[in-house]
């Protein structure tokens, strides 16, 4: 009798949790009643192990703003309802590199960059919108905003305003803080953004022979 | 049918019910090491893990066929060969940079080759698993190629290079390294093996479909006269340029890479050989979801292909449902032909 | 615009009509080929056709004869082995005919590499190499540092199986502008994103500039896991290493 049963479609992995005992910790994506939930689930019969993905669970609510799916210490949902799916697969590996000894706390909206040399803040504008301001000025520092920005947009799915440049949000339309907190020290070097941008500049410009791809 | 009745029908290229799931090589993940309790690295040096940990492929995952022997590693281990056994997510290595022979008067099988307990470890799992599911899957052994044997022997490019420096010299390497193949093979077939994955890697990667054809196709030839069960070669990467010498080889089965379509692969061995494989494992069963895994299983079996499998050992972190549906798919693709293959 | 007629070596001529197929590159080549002397042709025809003695025994002889070293790395053994990759993309060579070429390469390299160190110039940069965790290939990563260093890099090779740490620790010892990591499997392809993770969860990321390559890579793979560039083999692999060096230098000002 097999002992593996559907329990949805795995979206993340953590092969070895540094944690405890290097038990494999995974993330399944389900569909309940009220949208998608996600479910932290191990294999592993070690006792302590189903204490482990609770703790998880609770990372995943304090760290990226989700919420416990009722009566349900390992299952959790966003509370507007929507997948996020892609976020949610930070928050999972987030939560399991979490230490377990350290208090759980949300990360700040605002971040040093070494890039710009001073202290980058999202502005949470309602609506689950957002912007990105900064300590720095000039054309090269509002660049750099620019590039975090579509970082953000990036990792979090989310949609830049159609007037504007400077804002963002999700599609959704709800605020999500923690999450937005929890993404921005990745969003400071998601290098394929910056590559894109680049091109998109590029584009219909002539270029000197030189400049041109070889 | 049974899975192994099959399963060895498939190997003599016989009608079956339906197509045979096999894997010639790992289906190991974490998540069953997990469910099992048999973590790597020591579900490849202790026997009762070791059978533990590949017997979910059948009863977990629904497979014809259960294969032990995870690595590539257990012979090179008995004969010497300094050994990586890394940690549960990562595969235990060869340390080919630093190779144990030189010359051919250094290639030697040690008295204990077959009692190292890493060579010996997968005979007691073979018999292990005989006892408890003998009559109703395929147990597949491994014994490794002397190709193979030769990069982690000599370490590759020290390998390569004599290859292309004396062949002569590389012939006579190959011809004394086949004894390892041939003993370990005989030992698994009588603990309990149906058959025998032999990996020998002249890939397509790396060298030239002619390579095969003056290295090793009458080595496998040989080998084929001297291991009475099926063989299946493993061979990965691009192999289509030497798969009709493979098909001359006499082997049972070729199990092949997705870098080889199945329709031409099947073309180009004419029926002479049986195909196992093919489905992707970087791109499809590890990175992508169960709808992919399928539309490759009915690749395989649009083409006819002997038996469907992973085209490799799959990645550690590949997840069972992805597994899972390949006998799946295999099923509803015959319930929808309804005809037996 | 050159001919091919302009080229003085026999074997060099037949090598470029018989195997560069594609029209760009055959002229790129033959310009290059054309400027070069008949001396440095006849190394470069050696070392395309593997053979390391005659390559050591001409490039010993160039140098006691006063040829400038980098004349003899760039004209006589670099201009060669870009043909030569031309030939293992194309599959009319496999692996054991580029080891025979890379060990000519190396050959003549050990002679061209002390000239070089003692005449003090400064090296291009510095640069950490490195197969990843679990993939002990090695074959690719060690013609992009026999290319690097050909072309001024001071190179740390770390060698296979490399863990993140290993890779954070020889960054901040050489304090490396660039570093490069190489997977042949697809199955240890995710540990270059496990490293680049690292490197960003130590807040160093910005210290250096990640590139990436091997059989399985591709440039999506690249950006998806944040790395700075993605090369497809040890030409690329320079030119990308140059490219990054200047952009880091830039971030740095």
């Amino acid at each position: 009798m097999s002992l593996t049963t559907d329990i949805g479609r795995r979206i993340e992995l953590v092969s070895m949790d540094a944690h405890f005992h290097e038990i494999s910790i995974a993330l399944y994506r389900q569909e309940g009643t009220n949208g998608p939930e996600y479910l932290i689930h191990t294999y592993s019969q070690l006792d302590g192990a189903g204490k482990r993905v609770e703790f998880v669970a609770r990372a995943m609510v304090a760290l990226g703003g989700m919420e416990a799916v009722a009566g349900d210490t390992r299952r959790v949902r966003f509370p507007c309802g929507n997948p996020h799916q892609f976020a949610c697969r930070r928050i999972f590996l987030e939560a399991c590199k979490w230490d377990p000894a350290v208090g759980l706390e949300s990360r700040p909206l605002t971040i040093f960059d070494k890039k710009s040399d001073g202290d980058l803040s999202v502005v949470s504008l309602g609506d689950g919108a957002y912007r990105i301001t900064g300590d720095a000025e000039g054309d090269k520092a509002a660049k750099r905003r620019s590039a975090i920005g579509a970082g953000l947009v990036k990792l979090g799915e989310m949609e830049w305003a159609e007037e504007t440049e400077e804002r963002f949000s999700f599609p959704c339309r709800q605020a999500h803080d923690k999450l937005v907190g929890l993404l921005l020290i990745r969003a400071l070097n998601v290098r394929g953004v910056e590559r894109e941008q680049q091109m998109a500049a590029a584009r219909g410009q002539l270029l000197a022979p030189s400049a041109q791809k070889q | 049918m049974t899975g192994r009745e099959r399963v060895l029908a498939a190997f003599r290229r016989e009608p079956v019910d339906r197509t045979p799931v096999c894997n010639p090589t790992s289906v190991a993940t974490v998540e069953l090491m997990d469910l099992v309790d048999a973590p790597f690295p020591e579900a490849n040096r202790d026997p009762e893990m070791m059978a533990r940990l590949a017997a979910t492929g059948y009863t977990e995952l629904g497979f014809d066929t259960i294969m032990p022997v995870f690595t590539i590693i257990q012979e090179s281990s008995a004969l010497g060969c300094k050994m990586q056994w890394e940690q549960k997510d990562n595969w235990p290595t060869v340390r080919m940079r630093e190779p144990i022979w030189v010359e051919p008067e250094d290639v030697k099988l040690p008295p204990d080759f077959l009692t190292h307990k890493d060579t010996r470890c997968v005979t007691d799992a073979i018999k292990i698993l005989k006892k408890q599911y003998g009559d109703e899957v395929a147990i597949i052994g491994k014994t490794m190629g002397p190709w193979t044997l030769g990069y982690h022997c000599f370490g590759v490019e020290p390998f390569l290079l004599m290859s292309l420096d004396n062949p002569g010299k590389t012939k006579l390497c190959l011809d004394r390294m086949k004894e390892a193949t041939i003993e370990y093979g005989m030992a698994q077939i009588e603990a309990g093996a149906d058959a025998l994955t032999l990996p020998d890697h002249a890939t397509g990667d790396l060298v030239s479909g002619e390579y095969y054809k003056e290295f090793l196709l009458d080595l496998h030839i040989e080998l084929v006269e001297k291991l009475p069960v099926p063989l299946i070669l493993h061979i990965c990467g691009r192999t289509l340029d030497r798969m009709d010498y493979i098909a001359q080889s006499g082997m049972a089965a070729f199990h092949y890479d997705s870098k080889n379509p199945p329709s031409e692969a099947m073309e180009v061995v004419d029926n002479r050989i049986a195909l196992v494989g093919n489905i992707n494992n970087p791109e499809t069963l590890f990175s992508k979801g169960p709808e992919e895994v399928r539309q490759e299983v009915y690749q395989n079996l649009d083409a006819k292909v002997n038996l469907v499998g992973p085209e490799c050992a799959i990645p550690l972190q590949t997840s069972i449902e992805n597994l899972k549906e390949i006998p799946k798919a295999v099923k509803d693709w015959h319930r929808d032909h309804s005809t037996p293959n | 615009m050159a001919s091919i007629n302009d080229i003085t070596n026999e074997f060099v001529r037949n090598e470029i009509q018989e195997y560069l197929e594609q029209p760009d590159e055959r002229e790129s080549v033959i310009e290059t080929f054309a400027k070069i002397s008949p001396r440095m042709q006849e190394i470069g025809a050696a070392l395309i056709d593997g053979q390391h003695k005659v390559v050591d025994e001409l490039t010993l002889k160039a140098i006691a004869d006063d040829i400038q070293a980098l004349e003899v790395m760039d004209d006589g053994l670099i201009a060669a082995m870009r043909i030569v990759g031309i030939k293992f993309r194309e599959n009319f060579i496999y692996v054991p005919e580029v080891l025979g070429c890379a060990r000519a390469m190396k050959t003549g390299m050990a002679h061209i590499e002390p000239i070089l160190s003692a005449s003090g110039i400064k090296p291009a940069g510095r640069v950490v190499m490195g197969t990843v965790k679990g993939d002990l290939h090695d074959i690719g990563k060690n013609l992009c540092i026999m290319m690097l260093r050909g072309s001024g890099f001071e190179v740390f090779d770390l060698g296979v199986d490399t863990s993140p740490d290993e890779f954070l620790a020889s960054v901040e010892e050489h304090e490396a502008t660039v570093m490069g990591m190489s997977a042949l499997l697809t199955t240890t392809m995710p540990n270059m994103a496990v490293t680049i993770e690292t490197f960003i969860d130590e807040g160093v990321r910005d210290d250096v500039k990640i590139m990436v390559g091997g059989a399985p890579v591709s440039q999506e793979f690249a950006d998806d896991m944040g790395a700075d560039g993605y090369g497809k083999d040890a030409m690329e692999c320079v030119a990308l290493a140059k490219k990054l060096v200047k952009e880091q230098a830039e971030v740095e000002s």
